[in-house]
């Protein structure tokens, strides 16, 4: 939900290493993500920080999972790809590889797939894989 | 005087004082059962450790020390200790030293005062530059906080290593 975007992010993991002066922290072995109503799982999430703050994420998994509320109407948005790539401060997550996000009945299937997570809307491109990008709209008969 | 009696005096005595041989051994009986093998007991200790190029590597203060001669390890009551090189402060209800190690026990806790971290936990271990953390291992930094069953922390390179069930908590870029 909007108001989640300023919540602490929670992250269990088996394993966990912080470089103070890199500004990294990397996260291996059953990464749960969670803030407020998004959640990711993974098998390894590097976490990029700038100034003590969390300012992008890569999420990486077999596949990497996601799912999110952007906002009470549009109702939950779930994804999956072999990375989730998260950029907090433009809302922004890039789904790459084998990337499908489902969002209610809608599906869309692409090489990459960009999710704005303010305006939960989708994006989805081939990348020049010379796959075609397949998308799944279901009427709304009310 | 009858060379006999002379004879059974000198007798008579050595057998006393093979018998009376508190001399040798030091007087136990009103030491406490902890005590019965203390070696060297110290009032409020001071040991400073300095490396190889005399700089100085830690300190530590206590209000008692006790060794026993290595038949254990030696005992320290609330050791305080710093180390100026990494800035970290330690404390804890009990602290045994060891050749190349330090074991604080008991509601230890290790302070860095410039970073403002805190790292608590059952037990920590400082030994070279690495201090481990372990039995509910909870760190408080700016940047993050954290649970896990260990905490190895690189105190020279600013690296932290948590294993264990890690829970961490962090702060989203606005």
């Amino acid at each position: 939900l909007p108001e989640d975007r300023d919540l602490p992010i929670t992250v269990n993991a088996d394993n966990a290493s912080f470089d103070e002066r890199a500004g990294r922290a990397v996260y291996t072995g059953n990464v749960i993500l969670t803030q407020g109503a998004l959640r990711i799982e993974a098998a390894r999430l590097t976490a990029k920080l700038i100034n003590g703050q969390v300012d992008s994420m890569t999420a990486t998994g077999s596949p990497a999972i996601f799912a999110d509320t952007p906002n009470v109407e549009q109702g939950p948005v779930k994804g999956i790809a072999s990375t989730i790539d998260w950029t907090l401060t433009d809302q922004i997550m890039v789904l790459t590889g084998d990337a499908e996000l489902t969002q209610s009945t809608n599906t869309v299937i692409g090489e990459s797939v960009i999710y704005r997570q303010a305006k939960g809307t989708l994006e989805a491109s081939s990348q020049g894989s010379g796959e075609r990008v397949q998308m799944t709209l279901t009427p709304n008969n009310s | 005087m009858n060379p006999v009696w002379v004879a059974g005096l000198i007798l008579a005595a050595l057998i006393w004082v093979s018998w009376d041989d508190t001399r040798a051994r030091p007087v136990v009986v009103d030491l406490a059962a902890a005590e019965q093998d203390v070696a060297l007991r110290v009032v409020n200790p001071r040991l400073r450790q300095f490396d190889a190029d005399g700089a100085l590597k830690s300190t530590m203060t206590a209000p008692e020390a006790l060794d026993f001669d290595g038949s254990r390890p030696g005992q320290i009551t609330q050791p305080a200790l710093t180390w100026p090189l990494s800035g970290w402060q330690a404390e804890s209800t009990i602290g045994e030293t060891y050749p190349d190690r330090t074991l604080l026990k008991g509601d230890a806790t290790a302070t860095h005062a410039a970073e403002r971290r805190t790292l608590n936990a059952d037990q920590i271990e400082y030994q070279g530059d690495v201090m481990t953390a372990t039995g509910n291992a909870k760190i408080h930094a700016p940047d993050f906080t954290a649970g896990a069953g260990q905490v190895r922390i690189e105190t020279t390179t600013d690296t932290i290593e948590l294993t264990q069930q890690v829970t961490t908590t962090l702060w989203p870029a606005r």
